[in-house]
């Protein structure tokens, strides 16, 4: 997943650093002051295409290295546990989203159907309340990550405000998005490829932990 | 009260719960029902209680004709929950209630399988855990992220019970059953089930009934529960379509181990003669969630399809009206206007050139054409000319989202239908994503009904997606 050798920014440029990590695991920045982004693509880590800032190939290398644990560390089997409770959830939260956006049958979803909807509503629940003591044992072991329940707890709120956009649109910080953000992150901390996740979710999930 | 009895005694779903009709109904039409009891809405507390749960108890071996705790032929307990009318929010189901730790082993070699009994009491043992014996929940959590084996889990709720509890996890399946009732309970009543019932605009103090029901352990090979429809989605015909899963009945059972019902070894003409009672008595196809038990088909519930397939309704109303059992007028009132709708949403027309490079599951009703770009920043230079692309990537990460979303549509080489791929694709506005095999698409406004295979083709440099038959898949 790695590249070896990628010259990181400076260390002393925390901004930087912070700015690249930020925007390798959002994936995009929108509408963002030209003061944020010009840094980055300066430092050929970004580029700007219409409203939109994206990353390039050394960002994304770069947020890898940075994001990496030592590997064999205690710190990374740690985390691996964490992640391993978290794919079967993981599962569950895409089935959701899917559920909200598409029937069983594979037909659109209008929300004309308000018990269909109320059923979705509670396997989101689930997922929230499966989700909690997974990410608060991430807090301990990966700093900063306690950010995530936070968001998620802010995108189920407006979501039961009354604003549906807010479960899985990737227009927002919907509750999708942070998750798919924290997904990301996972994998770069640990330096999981796709196809590793893919495979190992699948393994978790068919022995039907959790 | 046993199930089929609460019409014959004046009480309707009110009372005995949505269930408690439903399987009334089935009884009084003379299809096979697993045993089982209602205790109305009115008096659920009373299964709280050891005497009446030993009452419950004796009642559910008695249908049975099995025994808790006999090694030949061995019985457990599921209990559930049912308002009214059919809602969400309710309490999960405790099943594997009368199991007792000496005697799991036996059950699991009688089974063949052994982590399946684990799984579903696991469950029930936190449920009852944490809301009957007042273990706190985050303790419960944290013991279960660090013992991921179903056997262990057990183990460690029994002795997080036995440490923190009020008492001890019982032995006696009555004190076990009136704990489970007592939690089911609390449950109802948790800020979760009222917060979900004044989304649902449901009263505060709705009541439900309580069903106990027998369930039945044999051997895998030839026990198993299931879901079925009445009719085939595609051609509209009279034919069980569904699947079953071997071992103890589960909510959620585990992904890809579903089996086609003609692999039922007692075969389906029970289920069907089922289906069709049901479907001339409600007018409607109809869905059935069943149990196998030495081969044998009973019923756990059964209802109206709620969105039928539109050929499902169609030849539906049409086999009613052919049989005289409705009115011509009637039959097609039968059929929707927005079932009708479905027909006529926009399709691609093929020139015939195109040859046909990749097929698969739909991931979203869709169709598109488009060029085909291999990376989300060709697609965003390209579309930024208002040219119609089609994103084509072996995975996607957060960083492809931009290109993604000014893509008509998008296939990827992993993932599938539930994919974090799909997901994006179909959110900013009405779904358009389909998944192939290995593959998701994913496409922007013009829907079609959706397919139950898609079909890439090219044509010089455009790539085209399409439906297969303009049929509904499942």
């Amino acid at each position: 997943m790695q590249s070896a050798a990628v010259d990181l920014p400076d260390a002393s440029d925390e901004p930087l650093t912070e700015a690249v990590v930020d925007l390798v695991l959002r994936g995009m920045w929108r509408g963002r002051p030209e003061s944020e982004h010009r840094p980055l693509v300066d430092a050929g880590l970004a580029l700007v295409k219409g409203p939109v800032v994206l990353p390039t190939e050394r960002a994304k290398a770069t947020a890898a290295q940075i994001l990496r644990v030592p590997a064999g560390s205690e710190q990374e089997q740690r985390i691996t546990a964490v992640y391993e409770a978290f794919l079967p959830v993981n599962r569950k939260i895409r089935d959701v989203c899917t559920a909200w956006q598409c029937r069983p049958d594979g037909t659109a979803n209008d929300h004309s159907d308000d018990a269909y909807d109320a059923e979705v509503r509670e396997s989101l629940e689930d997922v929230h309340e499966a989700i909690q003591p997974v990410l608060r044992r991430l807090d301990r072991v990966l700093p900063g990550s306690g950010r995530y329940l936070t968001a998620l707890e802010g995108a189920l709120d407006r979501f039961d405000d009354g604003a549906p956009e807010w479960l899985a649109s990737p227009l927002c910080d919907s509750y999708h998005t942070v998750w798919m953000r924290l997904h990301q992150e996972l994998l770069l901390v640990l330096g999981i490829s796709r196809a590793e996740d893919e495979a190992r979710e699948e393994e978790l999930v068919t022995g039907s932990r959790g | 009260m046993p199930y089929g009895q609460g019409r014959t005694r004046g009480l309707g779903a009110h009372e005995l719960g949505a269930h408690g009709a439903a399987v009334d109904q089935l009884v009084a039409l003379g299809l096979p029902v697993v045993p089982g009891l209602t205790v109305p809405a009115g008096a659920a507390a009373s299964l709280c209680d050891t005497a009446t749960a030993e009452a419950a108890v004796d009642l559910v071996e008695q249908l049975s004709g099995r025994r808790i705790g006999d090694a030949a032929r061995p019985l457990l307990l599921r209990l559930s929950a049912s308002a009214p009318t059919e809602i969400a929010g309710l309490p999960p189901d405790l099943a594997c209630l009368g199991v007792a730790p000496a005697h799991a082993d036996d059950l699991c070699a009688l089974i063949g399988r052994a982590d399946a009994l684990y799984e579903v009491w696991a469950a029930t043992a936190r449920v009852i855990a944490e809301y009957a014996l007042d273990v706190p929940g985050a303790l419960l959590d944290d013991a279960l992220l660090d013992t991921p084996e179903p056997r262990a889990r057990v183990e460690v709720l029994l002795s997080l019970a036995a440490e923190h509890g009020s008492q001890p996890f019982p032995e006696d399946p009555a004190q076990q059953l009136a704990l489970a009732a007592r939690a089911l309970l609390a449950r109802w009543e948790s800020p979760r089930a009222r917060r979900s019932r004044k989304a649902q605009r449901l009263p505060a103090d709705l009541a439900v009934a309580l069903h106990v029901q027998a369930l039945r352990i044999g051997p895998a090979d030839h026990s198993g529960y299931g879901t079925a429809v009445s009719r085939d989605p595609e051609t509209g015909r009279l034919s069980p379509q569904g699947s079953f899963f071997r071992g103890v009945r589960r909510s959620a059972p585990p992904p890809h181990t579903g089996e086609p019902l003609h692999r039922l070894a007692g075969g389906t003409a029970l289920l069907e003669h089922s289906l069709l009672t049901l479907e001339r008595h409600l007018r409607a196809p109809v869905s059935v969630d069943f149990e196998v038990r030495d081969d044998e088909i009973s019923l756990l519930a059964a209802s109206a399809q709620a969105r039928p397939p539109l050929r499902a309704s169609v030849c539906l109303a049409a086999d009613l009206a052919r049989d005289g059992a409705l009115g011509h007028e009637e039959a097609v009132q039968r059929v929707t206007p927005a079932q009708v709708q479905e027909l006529l949403h926009p399709r691609l027309r093929l020139t015939g050139g195109e040859e046909l490079l990749a097929m698969g599951l739909p991931a979203s009703p869709g169709a598109a054409t488009g060029a085909v770009v291999l990376s989300s920043e060709h697609a965003l230079e390209l579309a930024a000319d208002g040219t119609r692309v089609v994103l084509v990537a072996a995975e996607t990460t957060p960083a492809d989202v931009p290109g993604m979303l000014a893509s008509a549509a998008v296939l990827t080489g992993s993932g599938g239908i539930a994919s974090h791929a799909a997901v994006v694709a179909r959110g900013p506005a009405s779904p358009r994503c389909a998944a192939p095999k290995d593959c998701a698409w994913t496409w922007p406004p013009g829907p079609c009904a959706s397919g139950s295979g898609w079909s890439v083709r090219a044509s010089r440099s455009r790539w085209t997606a399409v439906p297969a038959p303009c049929t509904r898949g499942r």
